[in-house]
């Protein structure tokens, strides 16, 4: 069990994060909750394989479940400054609005950093379908900045 | 200066950054732990019970897709509960095998999610199976007297771990697809999860309480020299034979219809190249026409979409598309023989019809379906949004959807402007209930 808690403990704040991008984050504790004790109840996190990717996917799958039954929680906030960075809520939304896979796929390749391949190995797919995510997802982006800005 | 491109990648970031500085604590892995000693989730007091949805395995032989329904499992029951339990259990741990299979079917079940219509009797078919997970599988089709739905003798489908190989013998062609999603795989009949609804024609009866109350446990018995739990449902009507080991249904039969796995090897060496797909000589890679909404039916963006009429559920004066003008529309083409339609599909629809109320027209349309099942679902889940039919009526001077949009599968989402023109076709796949109302509400 101790294997599982030090799993866990190094993915943790990866997936809340990422699972809080999908969902918002008032349902992104039950989604990571829901994934990891999907696991425990059958086994343990160190059957795993690859654990890493494999919570990765399941945080995923387990996300778009939960949008299936709502839209992504979101509520503005003052405390949302962050530095120079505070995009408009408008935009905010044209995010919220991208399909999950789409919004996975940018948010591990534009904000995490991951190349193509480390993508598509978290997402289960391959990298051809990784770039068809964020060409979709950058031609919404453009129409939605688009909308707002001009 | 930034490039278009670098733009739209800066207003993610941004996006992203403020919803990462967002992000609450993970759950702490006590609590977890907590949580699964009491069966709870942690923070939550209600009843909750682990779902055991294995990662879902499916291929798509191109013309027979049938979509996989997941049942939560009671931890305790009676003995019919209990033994679905403890198949669906074993099912989880199962690593490997090939077997043999041989069945028949009957009515529009087999194949008919993508080709309403399709009506088969006495299809007869016997198929190989390789089976090792995620990392690959493979059905290689022996006979089948209904060709046109997996390709006939000599078809196969190959999930490498990557790619998804479906060759059709009857076109000498094949299909490539990066994942596995909208089609039948090994287990469409295997699956202790799913596989039970072909024999009971479609009707999602294989909840707890239906075994429960109308399921007993017979004397286990001999399938392909394993050894099997035997569940007879409603006096012998339906039987259905749980391999004891791995909790796959080798074995079973209705009316409608029946299979048996002949042969069954637990754990096998498989050959090398087992799950390595070869085009035949001469085959040529065909466009996968599943994968594109515009190919399902005769509409395109940016046009008008052809006018039908049918007659809504319960009645008989003609309802049309002309009549939807003014306000956004959604068109949900369903079927009432479709699972995934009824399961997924009408539920969303109905939220949606509840969200967005009379900004926009929602109608669902039961593509080439009974009334009277028709009725019955909607009675059972007290649907109030409008449903046509699509069996032509006395008072209709225009054809109906499917003959106007040459429907070729359901469920499908047409999303169309205040004027009646196609803003996008969606497939299950692409119709996140987000872009629905993305679609419905930024319009013009």
């Amino acid at each position: 069990m101790n294997a599982d808690a030090d799993i866990y403990g190094k993915h943790r704040d990866d997936l809340i994060r990422y699972a809080t991008t999908l969902v918002g984050p008032d349902d992104a504790p039950d989604v990571l909750s829901t994934v990891v004790l999907r696991v425990l109840s059958k086994g343990s996190l160190s059957d795993l394989s690859e654990p890493r990717p494999y919570l990765f996917r399941a945080v995923l799958n387990e996300a778009r479940s939960t949008l299936r039954r709502r839209r992504p929680q979101w509520t503005s906030s003052e405390e949302d400054s962050v530095s120079e960075s505070r995009p408009d809520p408008e935009v905010l939304q044209a995010v919220l609005d991208l399909p999950a896979r789409q919004r996975a796929a940018t948010y591990l390749v534009y904000w995490e950093g991951f190349t193509m391949e480390e993508t598509a190995h978290l997402m289960g797919t391959r990298s051809g379908t990784v770039k068809r995510y964020l060409h979709l997802a950058r031609n919404r982006m453009r129409g939605a900045l688009d909308e707002h800005w001009y | 200066m930034s490039t278009g491109t670098d733009r739209e990648i800066l207003a993610l970031r941004a996006a992203y950054a403020v919803m990462v500085d967002r992000a609450p604590a993970a759950p702490e892995f006590e609590d977890l732990q907590r949580g699964l000693a009491t069966n709870q989730r942690p923070g939550r007091p209600l009843g909750w019970r682990p779902v055991l949805d294995r990662p879902l395995v499916r291929m798509a032989l191109a013309a027979a897709a049938i979509a996989v329904v997941v049942v939560p499992i009671l931890s305790s029951g009676p003995s019919a509960v209990a033994a679905m339990e403890e198949a669906r259990g074993a099912f989880e741990r199962l690593s490997s095998f090939s077997a043999t299979l041989a069945g028949r079917q009957d009515g529009s079940i087999v194949g008919a999610e993508t080709s309403p219509g399709t009506h088969v009797a006495d299809r007869l078919f016997r198929q190989d199976l390789w089976y090792r997970g995620d990392e690959g599988w493979r059905v290689d089709i022996i006979e089948d007297t209904v060709p046109e739905l997996s390709g006939g003798p000599g078809s196969q489908a190959i999930w490498d771990g990557n790619e998804l190989n479906a060759y059709r013998a009857d076109e000498n062609s094949y299909t490539i697809a990066d994942n596995v999603e909208g089609g039948f795989g090994p287990m469409h009949l295997l699956d202790p999860n799913n596989a039970t609804w072909p024999i009971f024609g479609g009707d999602v009866r294989t909840s707890d309480d239906y075994f429960e109350q109308e399921c007993r446990v017979e004397p286990d018995a001999k399938v392909a020299g394993r050894t099997t739990r035997h569940l007879s449902c409603e006096a012998g009507r339906i039987e259905i034979w749980l391999d004891v080991e791995t909790g796959l249904v080798l074995k079973s039969r209705s009316e409608l219809a029946e299979h048996e796995v002949t042969r069954f090897e637990f754990e096998p060496e498989f050959e090398p190249g087992t799950f390595e797909f070869i085009p035949p000589s001469g085959a040529t890679e065909a466009e996968e026409a599943a994968d594109d909404p515009y190919r399902q039916v005769a509409l395109a963006p940016n046009e008008a979409a052809p006018l039908w009429e049918g007659r809504l559920l319960g009645g008989e004066s003609p309802i049309g598309l002309s009549g939807l003008k003014g306000k956004p529309t959604l068109v949900l083409l369903w079927a009432d023989w479709c699972e995934p339609c009824v399961m997924d599909a009408l539920p969303r629809f109905a939220e949606l019809h509840t969200a967005l109320g009379d900004m926009v027209n929602l109608v669902a349309v039961d593509v080439q379906g009974s009334e009277e099942s028709a009725a019955q679902i909607v009675a059972d889940a007290a649907f109030t949004f409008p449903v046509v039919i699509d069996d032509g009526c006395a008072g209709c001077s225009l054809p109906g959807v499917s003959d106007a949009w040459s429907v070729e599968s359901v469920p499908i989402w047409v999303v169309l402007d205040t004027d009646g023109v196609v803003v996008e076709v969606l497939l299950p796949r692409d119709a996140d209930t987000d872009r629905l109302v993305f679609l419905l509400t930024n319009q013009g």
